[in-house]
C-alpha cells in the first residue's frame, strides 16, 4: 500500500470509519497474532491479546501521532499487552497451561489436528520449525521479544532498542546471543 | 563506536535467517471473525459514547444559560450569605460551582468508560438517571439563590 494511501486509511480510522478498521485488522492481525502467539506459547492467550491489541486501537488512534511509525507504534501495545500478562502470571505462580498442546508442540506446527502425514521434505521442516518453536520459548523473555518483534514486526533494532527502553548495542548484542543459542539448539554451525 | 554497530547490526540481520524457518501461526478464521466483530462493537460502542458525551455537553450549556437567565431574572434569596455578598460575588460563585460541577459531570462519563473490559459503567440506565437527578438537584438550587 502506498504511503500516501496509508495515512488516508489511518485517518479514517481516526474518525472511527469501520471499513478502515477492519481494513486494519486485515493488514495487522496476522502477524500480531505470531507474535503473541510466540510471546505467550499458547493460542488461546494470544486470541485474547489480539483482541486487546485491536480494542486498544479502537479507543487510543488518537493518541497516535503519524510519524510513519504506525507498525511500531501498535506492535509495542501488543508487546506491552503480552509483558503485562507475564509479569501477572508471575505474580500468580506458575500454572498449567490449557492448551499444552502448543506448549509441547505435540503436533507439527501448521498441522490441523487430525492430520498425520506429510512428504519427507515438509517434514523434516516441521520438524526443525519444532525445534525453533522449543528452542525461541527457552530464551529469556527480553531476547525472545527482540527477535520476534524484529521477525513479525519487521523492525528496526533502533526502533526495538527504543520500545524496549535499552540502548542499541545492548539489543544488538541481546539479539546476537540469542540467535547464537537457537543455531546451538539447532545443530546449525556458527557463520 | 557507530561503525562497530552497524557491523554488529548487519551480522545480526544476516543471522536473522534462521528465524525464517519459524512455522506460521496465524489466526483461525473464526478468530478473525470475532475480531472483526469485536471492532465493529467498539466502534459503535465508542461513537455512541461520544455522541452522548457532545450531547450532554450542548445540553448542558443550554440548562445553564437557561438557568442563569432564570435566576438573574426571578432569583431571590432568604440565605444570609447570598443576601449579604454582592451579586457580582453570587455570580462568580456560581459560575464557579458550575464549572466545578461541568468537570465533574464529564469525569463521571470519562471515568466510568472503563478501558479494560470495553464497557460503560454507565450502562446501566439506573445510574444515568441518578446523574441527572442530581443535576436537576444543582439546577433547582440555583434556582433558590
Amino acid at each position: 500500500m502506498e504511503q500516501s494511501e496509508f495515512e488516508l486509511l489511518l485517518r479514517r480510522a481516526r474518525l472511527r470509519d469501520s471499513a478502515a478498521l477492519d481494513e486494519l485488522v486485515t493488514l495487522y492481525a496476522p502477524r500480531i497474532f505470531g507474535l503473541l502467539h510466540r510471546l505467550t506459547g499458547s493460542r488461546e492467550a494470544a486470541e485474547e491479546l489480539l483482541q486487546d491489541t485491536f480494542l486498544r486501537l479502537v479507543r487510543t488512534i488518537d493518541q497516535y501521532e503519524h510519524s510513519g511509525r504506525f507498525d511500531a507504534w501498535l506492535f509495542r501495545i501488543a508487546a506491552n499487552l503480552a509483558r503485562d500478562r507475564a509479569r501477572k502470571r508471575k505474580r500468580r505462580g506458575p500454572q498449567l497451561s490449557l492448551d499444552t498442546r502448543d506448549d509441547t508442540g505435540s503436533l507439527a506446527p501448521g498441522l490441523e489436528p487430525g492430520v498425520t502425514e506429510l512428504p519427507s521434505a515438509d517434514l523434516e521442516r516441521a520438524e526443525s520449525g519444532q525445534q525453533l518453536s522449543a528452542a525461541l520459548e527457552q530464551l529469556n523473555e527480553i531476547d525472545r521479544e527482540i527477535i520476534l518483534l524484529r521477525h513479525y514486526a519487521d523492525l528496526p533494532f533502533r526502533e526495538i532498542a527504543e520500545t524496549l527502553g535499552i540502548p542499541l548495542g545492548t539489543a544488538l548484542a541481546r539479539a546476537h546471543r540469542a540467535l547464537k543459542h537457537l543455531r546451538g539448539a539447532m545443530g546449525v554451525e556458527d557463520e | 563506536m557507530w561503525n562497530e554497530l552497524d557491523k554488529l547490526e548487519q551480522a545480526v540481520e544476516r543471522e536473522m535467517k534462521l528465524i525464517s524457518q519459524l512455522p506460521e501461526s496465524r489466526p483461525s478464521m473464526t478468530t478473525m471473525e470475532r475480531l472483526r466483530r469485536t471492532v465493529r462493537n467498539e466502534t459503535v460502542h465508542y461513537r455512541t459514547q461520544q455522541r452522548t458525551l457532545s450531547g450532554l455537553r450542548n445540553w448542558g450549556g443550554i440548562a445553564a444559560a437557561v438557568a442563569l437567565a432564570i435566576g438573574l431574572t426571578f432569583g431571590t434569596t432568604t440565605s444570609r450569605d447570598v443576601a449579604d455578598a454582592s451579586p457580582e460575588q453570587v455570580l462568580a460563585d456560581w459560575a464557579t460551582a458550575w464549572d466545578e460541577s461541568h468537570d465533574r459531570l464529564t469525569n463521571v462519563f470519562d471515568e466510568t468508560w472503563s478501558l479494560a473490559d470495553g464497557t460503560s459503567d454507565l450502562d446501566d440506565a439506573g445510574e444515568i438517571d441518578e446523574l441527572f437527578e442530581s443535576w436537576d438537584t444543582a439546577l433547582d438550587q440555583f434556582d433558590s439563590l
